[in-house]
């Protein structure tokens, strides 16, 4: 492998050096961020919500355990996880991108959720807390995003307490053929025109679609889990594949 | 495979909406804290694990602790004994199996039979006081009026089984005969139990 190629990391289906892609993504959601609910209600026809739930009952959290939701975003996850862990635990809501954060915190104080979430502008490759932390790590359409995904893992498998789990939701890739086809279309005609009408961003939405399309496959994550050192790793498919929640354990 | 997680999710939502109808459910709840009760279903051999917080249940698929209790038996098998008035039953025929801390297995049980829910509090917020009240008034007196009928009809049949036809034996015999088989029972395991011991020591 040259140097080039070695410096180099996908950014959709372009070929970009490794240290501009978090700039580059930065950009894209940085763009994004104001209308980031909206669009995801528009272009997932409001299934987003089913998958965050079928996350949150994969991830096993119990009432006074300790959640870190990375890329966490606008909150949406954060809110279900503090449902689950109640008074007693406590989330993270952390991202990289500090006007995603900002949304994310004033949607949860307006809803009055303050008392025991904490917030944190973090890379997830290097995450700044301490090991054996947490009793979830969770990843919800952030995974993708991220430059270098294995240290992600690693990194997230770091500051899981023993017994904690890894939950990776993530865009995945169509398991049928008739799905593929007709995802495609939606995805690569159809969403860039959604983004440019209502979010007027037609190269974020694009950004998007290839995003996915360079996503590992179901298995090749699942290994990747596994050589990050978690245990017990497994997929679920939902609607056909066209996105997964991977979980792990750290025993 | 995303069937489980939506019925765990959509059964632990009914499940607490449920348990919420009493408003002093934290009462039963708190001792059984922090604690794990498994339940396998069986032919499914699924297991689920319901873990009591404060003011609910959480239920989830996988627990890397070992669970407190392990309740194992047929869907049929636990509904029943969740609905019996006598649950031990269940137990001793077999048919539900539970292993672990048998006191907590027992205070689970007994959670669905200390609710004490008000209905017609909860529906008078929908349909206004006068209203649930009539209509709680009238389900009680027709509840009582079937309970009235039934008992009747069961007293009339008991009797005329047991003292007239004489085709089945009265209760306490059949409890006397039951004691007595349990006691075989005992005894016979206790037998094998010091042959293997005796075969043991040869």
């Amino acid at each position: 492998m040259s140097t080039e190629q070695e410096n180099s990391t996908h950014f959709g289906y372009k070929q970009v050096a490794t240290e501009d892609k978090v700039n580059m993504v930065r950009g894209v959601f940085d763009s994004v961020a104001s209308q980031y609910d909206i669009m995801n209600d528009l272009m997932s026809f409001g299934i987003h919500r089913i998958w965050k739930r079928v996350a949150i009952q994969l991830s096993n959290v119990r009432e006074g355990e300790k959640v870190l939701d990375l890329a966490g975003g606008t909150g949406d996850l954060t809110i279900l996880f503090e449902k689950r862990v109640g008074k007693k635990g406590s989330v993270v809501l952390a991202d990289i991108n500090s006007e995603m954060l900002r949304t994310g915190r004033d949607r949860l104080i307006d809803k009055g959720l303050t008392q025991n979430i904490n917030f944190a502008q973090v890379n997830a490759e290097c995450l700044p807390f301490e090991d054996n932390s947490f009793d979830c790590v969770c990843i919800a359409f952030g995974l993708r995003n991220v430059t270098d995904k294995s240290a992600a893992l690693r990194s997230m498998m770091r500051v899981l307490k023993p017994g904690g789990r890894v939950i990776v939701l993530e865009f995945s890739h169509p398991t049928d053929k008739v799905t593929k086809t007709v995802y495609d279309f939606y995805s690569f005609k159809l969403m860039p025109k959604i983004g440019k009408f209502v979010a007027k961003d037609e190269d974020s939405y694009r950004y998007l679609a290839e995003s996915i399309r360079m996503h590992p496959k179901q298995d090749d994550l699942k290994n990747m889990m596994e050589e990050a050192g978690l245990e017990r790793c497994e997929y679920f498919n939902m609607s056909q594949g066209v996105v997964a929640v991977h979980r792990g354990y750290k025993f | 495979m995303t069937f489980k997680p939506l019925f765990i999710s959509a059964f632990e939502t009914a499940l607490n909406h449920y348990l919420q109808l009493d408003d002093n459910v934290t009462l039963f709840l708190k001792p059984l804290e922090s604690k794990i009760i498994a339940i396998t279903i069986l032919p499914f051999n699924e297991t689920l694990y319901l873990c009591p917080a404060d003011d609910k249940i959480q239920i989830i698929d996988y627990s890397p602790e070992e669970a407190d209790t392990h309740i194992t038996g047929s869907l049929v098998a636990l509904g029943l004994m969740s609905l019996s008035s006598n649950p031990k039953r269940a137990f001793f025929s077999g048919e539900v199996s539970i292993t672990g801390d048998l006191t907590l297995g027992h205070q689970f049980q007994q959670i669905f039979k200390k609710l004490d829910i008000d209905l017609e509090k909860h529906l008078a917020h929908y349909t206004g006081e006068s209203f649930a009240h009539k209509l709680s008034q009238f389900a009680h007196q027709t509840h009582d009026w079937h309970q009235e009928t039934l008992n009747g009809l069961r007293l009339n049949i008991t009797e005329f089984l047991q003292d007239e036809s004489k085709d089945l034996p009265p209760e306490p015999e059949i409890a006397l005969f039951m004691q007595h088989v349990d006691q075989l029972q005992e005894d016979s395991e206790r037998l094998e139990a010091r042959i293997n011991q005796l075969g043991n020591t040869q």
